[in-house]
Parts: structure tokens; C-alpha cells; sequence
């Protein structure tokens, strides 16, 4: 965060603005809906991961943010300063690692009816991006074959 | 309200079945972080993500 702050190349400004925790993405839509219906200046809002309590408007300057926000309902107050661009950046721009699995990796899976388990590769092909598990969590051996993008490496 | 799903092709929140910006079928339910996009030919978030549409798209896609 910085005082003088510093625009986007475009001449955009990023305000974070303070909100109850765990009404961001309630607050980014009301927010969304008053700038579409008003026609302000402000060009996105941004509920950040793991940054709560907190949304972020993408503006032309401090008058529309609080043209945005006033009166509306679990919005807490404008958080003095801006945001810079390059705060942002590294999560915006974040692509999505290609899945590299090993014959006896330990995974979670994240998706699919047997989310929330735990696994450990039996084969991993990669043309195909499936991997052949057995799940660790039930008492008997179970072998599944899952698409490679449901599965999450676990450190050990 | 029905839980949202992103498309893991372009990061696009949806309710539907498909994606309504690339048509995509590879959903999830698991995503964080939301970006609205209310004029992407202004705003430089919508520059660095990638995005030309007006909508809303999630910041992470698992």
C-alpha cells in the first residue's frame, strides 16, 4: 500500500476498501450493480483470496469508489492509501501449474465423488492427464481412475 | 442460489452446465478469489488476466 500510490497503465487506481468478513462476495455484486445502474467509473471489483474482511475496486479515482460504496450495507469504510498494481499482479496473472505425478505420490483428491480423500499413485498418464489411485482412506483396496486435475499433491 | 462453477479454460463463473464465454464443459466447484469485470477495455485487471468481457471470473482455479 502507498500514499501517492501509482496508476495502471491505463490510469486506473486500486482502493481497497474494508467489509464484514465473509460478506466480500455479497458486497463485490451490490457494489457491481450500483456502478452498472449509476454508470461509475469504475472498471472491476475484486474479493482477493485469502485477504478477508476486504474488497478491492479497480477506479478512476477516490470520488467514484465512494460513490460505490456509500450507504450500502456491510461496507465498513475506505482503507486510507492505494493499492498498486504489482500488489495484485502475481495472483491475477497465476496460470495454472501443469499436474506432474509420480508412481507412489501421496494426493488429495479435490473434485468428484471421492473428494476429500486421500490416494497414492499407482500410474500417472500423462498424454491422457489421468492417473490410476488407490484410495488410502477406505478399508479395502479400492483402484480408481481419476483425470489428473481432480488430484492434488500431498507434502510428506 | 445455486453454487457457482468455474471454467478451468478461462476462469469464467458460471451456474450453467457449459461455460458461456468458451464453451467449455470442464467445470469445478473448486475456485477462490472473484473478479468482476465491468469494463474490460479500461480497467488493467481485466489486461492482465487476460479477459475482454464484461463478467465475473475466478482469481484461482484448482
Amino acid at each position: 500500500m502507498s500514499d501517492s500510490g501509482s496508476a495502471g497503465a491505463r490510469g486506473t487506481q486500486l482502493f481497497a476498501v474494508k467489509v464484514v468478513s465473509g460478506q466480500e462476495n455479497n458486497v463485490a455484486r451490490l457494489i457491481a450493480t450500483r456502478v452498472q445502474l449509476r454508470g461509475l467509473n469504475v472498471y472491476s471489483v475484486l474479493v482477493l483470496p485469502r485477504a478477508r474482511g476486504y474488497v478491492v475496486l479497480e477506479a478512476d479515482g477516490i470520488e467514484s469508489v465512494n460513490d460505490a460504496i456509500s450507504g450500502i450495507k456491510n461496507v465498513k469504510s475506505v482503507v486510507p492509501g492505494m493499492l498498486r498494481i504489482d500488489d495484485v499482479k502475481p495472483m491475477l496473472t497465476m496460470r495454472k501449474e501443469e499436474v506432474k505425478l509420480d508412481a507412489g505420490d501421496l494426493v488429495e483428491v479435490i473434485s468428484g465423488p471421492f473428494k476429500g480423500m486421500k490416494a497414492r499413485v499407482v500410474r500417472f498418464e500423462e498424454g491422457k492427464k489421468e492417473a490410476t489411485v488407490n484410495l488410502v482412506d477406505v478399508p479395502y483396496q479400492l483402484q480408481v481412475t481419476v483425470d489428473a486435475n481432480y488430484l492434488r499433491k500431498v507434502q510428506q | 442460489m445455486p453454487r457457482e462453477m468455474a471454467c478451468r479454460a478461462c476462469r469464467t463463473l458460471t451456474t450453467e452446465r457449459t461455460c458461456p464465454n468458451c464453451g467449455s464443459t470442464d467445470l469445478t466447484d473448486s475456485w477462490s478469489g472473484l473478479v468482476i469485470v465491468l469494463n474490460p477495455s479500461a480497467s488493467e485487471v481485466a489486461r492482465l488476466m487476460g479477459v475482454t468481457k464484461a463478467g465475473r471470473y475466478a482469481i484461482e482455479v484448482h
